[in-house]
C-alpha cells in the first residue's frame, strides 16, 4: 500500500517536471503574467495600502494565494489543451477548417484595437488582455470545429492559397511570439530595474533637471 | 526558450545604449550647439571620460547615465547567459 503511494506520488511528481519541461514557452508566458500581476499587487499594497484597499480590498496575503491558484488553474488548462492537440494535428484541424478559421481570425483583428484601449501603457496588461481574448477565441474556434464536424463528416482538400498560408503561419508564429513576450518582458524588465536602482541609490533626477533646463 | 532570453538581452543592451546616447547627445549640443551635435553623433562618449566632464562642467554626478549603463549590463548578462555559445 505504501510503496504503491509512493509510486504514484513518483508518477505525479514525473507528470508535473515532465510537464513543466515540454511547455516551457506557456510555463514562461503565465509565469511572467502571475509575477506582473504580483509586482503590481504588492507595488499597489506597498505605495499606497488606501489605493488597495479601494481596487482590491481583501487581505495581500489572501490576494497573492488566489493571484497564484488562479493562475495555476490557467496553466493546467493551457496545457491539457496543448497535451490535446500537438502542433501536426492542429495544423490539420485549421486546414480542415477554412471558414470557421477565417471569420474567427477576422474577428479576432478586428476586436484588436479595442483589447489595447484603457491600459494607459500598461503593455504587460495589454499583452494579457489580448493574450486571454485570443484564448477565449481559440476555445470558440475549437467547439465550432468540433460541431462541423458532427455535421460534415466528408473532409474536402483545403485551397491552395489557404494551405500555404496556415503552412506559413505554423512556421513562423512561434518565432514571431518569442520575439513579441521577449519585449513585453523588456517592457515590465526595464522600468522595474530602473525603479528599483533608483530607489537603492536614492536618485533624484538632478542630473536630468540640469541637463534639461538650460 | 533561451531565444527569449537573447531578445530580452539584446533588447535591453541596445535600449540602454540608445538612452545614453540621448544623454550624451543633449550634454554636448548644450555645451557647443550645433557643433556639439554633430561631434556627438562623430564621436563616441568614452565611458570613463563623458561622465567626469558632465561631473566638473554641471556640478552633478550623471548618476541617470550610470544607472541605464547598469541596465544595459544586466542585460548583456542576460543576454549572454541565455547565448548558445
Amino acid at each position: 500500500m505504501e510503496a504503491s503511494s509512493l509510486t504514484n506520488n513518483t508518477v505525479k511528481q514525473n507528470w508535473f517536471k515532465r510537464t513543466i519541461k515540454k511547455y516551457p514557452i506557456i510555463d514562461f508566458t503565465i509565469g511572467f503574467l502571475l509575477l506582473g500581476q504580483l509586482i503590481l499587487a504588492l507595488g499597489t499594497f506597498f505605495g499606497s495600502k488606501e489605493v488597495y484597499q479601494k481596487l482590491i480590498g481583501i487581505n495581500i496575503w489572501i490576494w497573492i494565494i488566489l493571484l497564484s491558484l488562479l493562475y495555476f488553474l490557467q496553466w493546467l488548462l493551457v496545457v491539457w489543451i496543448a497535451s490535446k492537440l500537438p502542433k501536426e494535428k492542429l495544423q490539420h484541424k485549421f486546414l480542415k477548417h477554412p471558414i470557421a478559421t477565417i471569420i474567427f481570425s477576422i474577428l479576432y483583428i478586428i476586436s484588436l484595437p479595442d483589447r489595447f484601449t484603457g491600459f494607459n501603457g500598461n503593455v504587460t496588461n495589454a499583452f494579457e488582455n489580448v493574450i486571454y481574448y485570443a484564448m477565449v477565441s481559440f476555445l470558440w474556434w475549437l467547439l465550432i470545429c468540433w460541431i462541423s464536424d458532427k455535421i460534415f463528416k466528408k473532409e474536402k482538400s483545403p485551397w491552395v492559397w489557404y494551405q500555404k498560408m496556415i503552412e506559413k503561419i505554423f512556421a513562423f508564429a512561434s518565432i514571431i511570439y518569442k520575439i513579441i513576450l521577449g519585449l513585453v518582458v523588456v517592457c515590465m524588465l526595464f522600468p522595474l530595474l530602473f525603479i528599483l536602482i533608483t530607489g537603492v541609490f536614492k536618485y533624484s533626477g538632478k542630473d536630468l533637471n540640469t541637463l534639461f533646463n538650460y | 526558450m533561451k531565444i527569449i532570453g537573447r531578445i530580452v538581452g539584446y533588447v535591453m543592451w541596445v535600449g540602454a545604449g540608445l538612452l545614453m546616447f540621448i544623454f550624451w547627445f543633449m550634454a554636448m549640443t548644450k555645451w557647443l550647439g550645433f557643433l556639439g551635435s554633430v561631434l556627438a553623433i562623430v564621436l563616441t562618449p568614452g565611458l570613463v571620460i563623458f561622465p567626469i566632464i558632465f561631473w566638473i562642467v554641471e556640478h552633478v554626478f550623471p548618476t541617470f547615465y550610470f544607472i541605464i549603463f547598469g541596465i544595459g549590463i544586466i542585460g548583456a548578462i542576460i543576454g549572454g547567459l541565455c547565448s548558445d555559445d
